[in-house]
């Protein structure tokens, strides 16, 4: 079995909604089952990752802070017309 | 297990499943339905950001574009072609296209528009036109109030930049809207 795919994505800067829609277009590329590797460092993002995987289906396999500075580990559930 | 026993079961199997098919008809979709009224530049904005957060959380988003909005919204094609006078003034008196669109408040004749979209960019706030343009990439679907454009003398083809924009009216919004559970009017 080979390791599932990694996606890095870097959201720094970027203001709400620009981090989840990154999020959502990436899962549009990638098969369900994929790593993304998401680091924001807008305020909302934290509490809006969380919604995000929780409304997808999506694992939130970690979530590490740094300062400002947020870091989240997705294990990704399928998109719908996947 | 009785032979009558059995058949009451199977009815009331039968009975349960009906009611199951009934709730399912009831069940909300993930659906959300926005009315866009207001053609200032900043609802708009608020209209889109929302659009855009639903699209990315894998929510259905069905815009409907009314009266001030429509005009706002408009894009691409010219104000000119084959309208009467009075459509033309009307057309030209509104913005056509969302960064035309003035603020709700602060505009100073849009000074205070310049200054705003200027601190976006320096905080990374994605600007008007790309979320609409997102939106529609996403998977948005676009409703035009045949009504309202018409009454400003608007016409299909100044929403054709858009893609695919289809013509309603609000039956069409009120079966969409009931499908969802929430649904905006800004």
């Amino acid at each position: 079995m080979s390791a599932p795919e990694t996606v890095l994505i870097d959201a720094l800067g970027m203001k709400c909604p620009r981090p989840i829609v990154e999020l959502a277009k990436a899962r549009r590329r990638v098969e369900s089952g994929a790593i993304i590797e998401i680091t924001a460092d807008d305020l909302a993002f934290e509490s809006d990752v969380r919604a995000w995987c929780e409304t997808t289906g999506s694992e939130l396999c970690e979530l590490t802070r740094e300062d400002a500075r947020v870091t989240a580990v997705i294990r990704l559930a399928g998109a719908p017309d996947a | 297990m009785s032979a009558p026993a059995a058949a009451t079961l199977e009815h009331e199997l039968a009975a349960l499943r009906a009611q199951v098919e009934a709730l399912k008809g009831r069940l909300r979709e993930d659906r959300v339905s926005i009315v866009c009224f207001s053609g200032e530049w900043d609802r708009l904005f608020a209209a889109f950001v929302i659009a855009n957060g639903a699209l990315a959380m894998d929510q259905e988003v069905d815009l409907f574009i009314t009266f001030w909005a429509a005009a706002s919204l408009r894009k691409g094609a010219g104000n000119r072609e084959n309208k009467a006078l009075l459509d033309r003034l009307l057309g030209g008196m509104l913005p056509n296209g969302p960064e035309r669109a003035p603020l709700s408040r602060m505009n100073w004749f849009g000074l205070g528009k310049w200054f705003f979209r200027r601190r976006m960019r320096a905080k990374g706030v994605t600007q008007l036109d790309e979320l609409v343009a997102q939106a529609r990439e996403l998977g948005a679907r676009f409703h035009l109030c045949e009504m309202s454009a018409d009454l400003l003398g608007f016409r299909p083809g100044e929403y054709a930049g858009h893609g695919n924009v289809d013509a309603c009216g609000v039956a069409t919004f009120l079966k969409t809207a009931t499908k969802g559970s929430v649904v905006l009017f800004i």
